[in-house]
């Protein structure tokens, strides 16, 4: 994984826009405390040495140059950190506790920060001082100063936890960042990974979910939903396309031989006649198992569902019924019909009526065989808000182990291999069954076989 | 037919080929002045074929026109309902009108 991906990711983006703010808020609240506690230690001082030497100043004015000397003899001898010194106008001092004026006094009066020696009982140590100075009339100079060394001291704590803690928050945050991405990279990694294997034609692959039900797992899972749908289809269009070549390559084998065999012998011009008529013969059978799939796949598609209208059932039944009354009869087959008027549905019409012909196709070519009381019973009913079509005849039936199986395309039992016809019929039944949100069912008729679609009104 | 383009504005009422006629209006079938008795299906197949007198006829278009089915039936259905027709209107007769072109499908027409 490579970390410029991991900086591109949106997680990272995410982190680092948090971590900013975060880190403005640590800034600003150490800010406050900062000004809060070293800020305030250091005007207070200010406000006490100008006080200080304002009163001073006061003295100086009242009493003379000697007042003040006194006092600030007397207060220099006081051991705290007040830093006292007055100079006539040569320079020399005259009492105070420094030994010279600070060099970086700016004007005759104001504020200034120096370091100076200052004796301890352990020897002389360099501490920084703040005070503030004015100059007397007739030139005398007076300092009042403060030693801040300690208050200096907590500020530079201050400060560098100030900055340890902004280092601190950065380094975490983007830790903390890069882990999240890392994590999240890594998931979308194995989604990506497993679509490139998916693209690349392994179509049983499935993205891992974590188990967490986070909206990742819920990405994962319903893209495992839409792949498992794809591959079903897929499947399904195989299975199809196997058959279909299997199916249609005999015939077509068979057609072609025919035709070589005849071009390899002269023959007369009835014999070519003849192989020309059961080559068309042939051709049609193939043409009609093609429109067979290609009703089915009508039957299949979205735009059948909105080509519905209201049909009349018992109407659509009957009439197919009477279309092949004449087949059943040269079969020795009775068709009954036993359809009640005014049977409605909202239906494809096309799709119904062919899946109903088909039924009763079905019926005379697998029904009773070569004997008499061959019969073909035709039911329409509307029962529980249901249109049930049923097409059952008294022949062998069908097996329960293989119901299921004849509804698939092309599937056509031993039994009925000797019989003309596709393994399509069913097959379309079922799919009409399915356009119209209905059943197809396959039963026992007692003997035979009956097939029911059940379609809601 | 003759009669039909010298008058286009008369409603043609009655199909003939040959000695075969059919009235639309009385809904009656004679062959060489004998009664046919038709079901209304077969009537329907024949007026289409003998308004298509002459011409091929394919087991779709019949499908299509008299049945409004527009699917192929697994079974040639359109067969036993032509031989149904053929044994009314043809079967005591000397000379057929209902041919079967073999590999395309019907034609009804009188011999030259």
């Amino acid at each position: 994984m490579l970390l410029t991906n991991l900086l591109k990711t949106s997680t990272f983006r995410l982190a680092v826009i948090y971590l900013a703010l975060f880190v403005t808020s640590v800034i600003a609240l150490l800010g406050y405390i900062y000004w809060n506690t070293a800020g305030f230690l250091a005007r207070q001082t200010d406000q006490a040495v100008e006080a200080e030497i304002q009163g001073l100043a006061e003295q100086y004015a009242q009493g003379g140059l000697p007042l003040l000397v006194h006092t600030v003899i007397q207060r220099s001898r006081d051991p705290r950190q007040s830093l006292y010194l007055v100079l006539d106008p040569r320079g020399n001092v005259l009492a105070g506790n420094l030994d010279a004026k600070p060099a970086a006094l700016q004007g005759p009066d104001g504020y200034v920060e120096f370091n100076y020696q200052r004796r301890t009982m352990e020897g002389v140590e360099r501490h920084a001082a703040r005070a503030r100075y004015i100059e007397l009339p007739e030139g005398f100079f007076l300092l009042v100063g403060r030693d801040v060394e300690e208050r200096r001291n907590i500020e530079s704590l201050i400060t560098a936890s100030l900055i340890w803690a902004v280092a601190l928050t950065l380094g975490l945050g983007l830790i903390g960042g890069l882990i999240m991405s890392r994590n999240m990279l890594a998931r979308l990694d194995d989604i990506n990974r497993t679509s490139r294997e998916i693209m690349r034609g392994d179509l049983a692959r499935r993205i891992p979910v974590s188990g967490t039900g986070d909206e990742l797992d819920q990405l994962a899972g319903n893209l495992n939903n839409m792949l498992e749908q794809i591959e079903a289809l897929m499947m399904g269009m195989r299975e199809v396309t196997d058959n279909v070549a299997h199916d249609l390559r005999s015939p077509l084998n068979r057609l072609r031989n025919r035709l070589e065999v005849t071009l390899m012998k002269p023959a007369s011009e009835a014999d070519y006649k003849e192989v020309l008529e059961k080559t068309i013969s042939e051709a049609d059978h193939l043409l009609t198992t093609f429109n067979a799939l290609l009703s089915i796949a009508r039957a299949e598609a979205r735009s059948s569902r909105e080509s519905m209208v209201d049909v009349d059932v018992s109407a659509l039944v009957l009439d197919a019924v009477e279309l092949y009354e004449p087949v059943a009869e040269e079969a020795n087959l009775t068709l009954k019909a036993e359809v009640p008027s005014g049977l409605k549905l909202f239906a494809n019409r096309e799709i119904l009526s062919q899946a109903i012909a088909n039924l009763i196709d079905n019926a005379i070519k697998h029904g009773r065989k070569g004997e008499d009381g061959g019969e073909i019973t035709v039911t329409a009913a509307l029962s529980q808000g249901r249109v049930v079509l049923s097409v059952a005849d008294n022949g062998p039936g069908i097996p329960e182990a293989d119901r299921a199986r004849v509804l698939e395309r092309f599937v056509r039992l031993e039994a009925s291999r000797n019989t003309p016809g596709s393994g399509l019929g069913l097959s379309l039944a079922a799919a009409a069954a399915r356009l119209h949100n209905g059943q197809i069912e396959l039963s026992d008729a007692g003997p035979g076989l009956r097939v029911t679609l059940s379609l809601p009104v | 037919m003759l009669a039909r383009r010298a008058n286009p504005d008369s409603v043609q009422t009655k199909l003939s080929v040959g000695d075969l006629e059919l009235d639309l209006l009385t809904r009656k079938v004679q062959r060489a002045g004998q009664d046919i008795d038709l079901q209304p299906r077969e009537f329907r197949l024949l007026e289409y074929l003998m308004k298509h007198s002459g011409q091929v006829v394919t087991r779709t278009m019949l499908l299509e026109n008299v049945w409004e089915y527009h699917f192929d039936p697994q079974t040639n259905v359109i067969d036993v309902h032509i031989s149904r027709l053929r044994s009314k209107i043809d079967k005591n007769f000397e000379e057929p009108l209902l041919h079967t072109i073999r590999g395309a499908g019907y034609s009804l027409r009188a011999a030259d």
